[in-house]
């Protein structure tokens, strides 16, 4: 299913534009390379990975600030958990 | 088609907090066509694009729409008779009240040799405010609940049947949010006395604004739209700026108000994007270009330079491109400077004081204004 977040035009400066509504999001720290990795279809585990390698930081506060990000998608309706 | 250097009135030059378009159109038509001559048609001395580097060759001034088609026609005449330049051939008025009026002067205007690109009486109205909701019917688009009032009672029991908030509006400017019975009574007094009736009572819609202009065909198609969410506005209801988007849902949806009509040049369609439903709820059809009919020019689409080329007759038209999504105006208001001279020859309607583009300084405190 195609998500609002799917059609995201980003630029690296962490600035998302919906090109249908007109709606601008700014992105700050890991969460523009996880909309990145989302847009490219990465599934949680990836998403987990990442934030692993890339950030010093346990497995347990990593899954808990995923599950922050992509709950602040879900309520911004910017994107949807598969089912 | 016509190949000689365009001669082009444009109206409505006012750019202050309530902008007009026609300062717009003449950046617009600078762009392409930096030879025209632009004559103003202005309502008011004060109009500040009167005075803008890069405005009008010259200006006149002339009689407000209420004094009827005659009037304009022969104050029309007399511009022609004493301009500067050529006699302009080109008209792009921008005012909804002037062009109730121009609408039904399409053969006088062709017997001058004056091109202008409007619809035909009874397709204007069918756009207008009163009338929308059929129009929407007919085209499957949503309109706020509407009801219509002749007079201050029976704009008051509407509003009571219908609930608050609303929105209440004149049938051709002005806009108010009311609250309560209070603020209905007093802005209904108020339109009606200022505007005349029918006062127009709407459900108030939430959600963002969007925009869309467009030049239409006259055969139900048209050369190109650009469409805009407003992001900021002004506290009363004005697009302080914008930013273009592509949304495929909302064009289909303007394509089929423009075919229904088969309206022919100028449009701005106004919608609101309904927050709980994510529907578009039609709020108006404007019969001319937007005051921000300059930004999609800056982009390469510029409508008032194929507005040109409709009324020179270019059989060649060229589609206006499309406006990539992203890209934002911000209104940014600046002073222009006048000359208290420059303003007496205006009101004396002497033509030969605008043959600069600047003025020329007040030089001496006895120079005369007589």
């Amino acid at each position: 299913m195609t998500t609002i977040l799917d059609n995201l035009l980003l630029n690296d400066r962490g600035i998302a534009f919906d090109p249908v509504s007109g709606e601008t999001y700014r992105l700050v720290g890991p969460a523009v390379q996880l909309v990145r990795l989302l847009q490219k279809g990465a599934d949680d585990a990836e998403l987990l990975d990442y934030l692993l390698e890339e950030y010093d930081v346990d497995e347990s506060t990593a899954r808990r600030d995923l599950d922050v990000f992509l709950g602040t998608l879900e309520r911004m309706k910017l994107w949807e958990a598969a089912s | 088609m016509k190949s000689t250097t365009p001669c082009i009135a444009v109206s409505g030059l006012h750019r202050g907090e309530n902008p007009q378009p026609g300062a717009g159109i003449i950046r617009s038509l600078r762009r392409r066509f930096p030879d025209a001559f632009i004559v103003g048609l202005s309502y008011d001395v004060m109009e500040s694009g009167i005075y803008a580097e890069g405005g009008p060759d010259e200006v006149h001034l002339m009689p407000y729409p209420a004094a009827g088609g005659a009037a304009l026609l022969d104050r029309i005449d007399a511009i022609r008779k004493q301009t500067k330049g050529t006699p302009f051939d080109l008209f792009i008025p921008t005012l909804d009240a002037e062009i109730e009026v121009f609408a039904n002067l399409h053969r006088e205007l062709s017997q001058r040799g004056i091109s202008v690109c409007l619809p035909k009486v009874d397709v204007l109205k069918r756009r207008a405010k009163q009338h929308l909701p059929a129009l929407a019917t007919a085209c499957g688009v949503r309109v706020p609940e509407t009801r219509l009032a002749s007079d201050f009672g029976s704009a008051c029991q509407n509003g009571s049947d219908l609930g608050f908030p609303l929105v209440v509006k004149g049938p051709y400017y002005d806009a108010k949010i009311v609250h309560n019975a209070g603020q209905l009574s007093a802005a209904a007094g108020h339109l009606l006395s200022e505007w005349g009736h029918p006062v127009i009572l709407q459900r108030l819609v939430s959600g963002s604004e969007f925009n869309v202009l467009g030049l239409g065909d006259g055969d139900g198609g048209w050369l190109g739209h650009c469409c805009i969410r407003k992001t900021q506005l002004s506290d009363k209801g004005k697009g302080l700026s914008g930013i273009t988007v592509t949304d495929a849902r909302l064009s289909k949806l303007c394509a089929r108000l423009i075919r229904e009509l088969k309206w022919p040049g100028p449009f701005e369609i106004e919608l609101i994007r309904e927050e709980s439903s994510g529907d578009y709820v039609l709020i108006e059809i404007n019969p001319r270009f937007p005051a921000w009919i300059d930004f999609p020019s800056i982009l390469g689409a510029n409508f008032a330079a194929t507005l040109v080329d409709i009324l020179r007759c270019n059989t060649r038209l060229a589609l206006v491109p499309d406006c990539p999504p992203g890209s934002f105006y911000i209104r940014h208001q600046i002073e222009v400077v006048g000359n208290l001279n420059r303003y007496a020859r205006l009101l004396k309607d002497e033509p030969g004081a605008w043959s600069g583009l600047t003025d020329e300084p007040t030089s001496s405190k006895t120079e005369s204004l007589a």
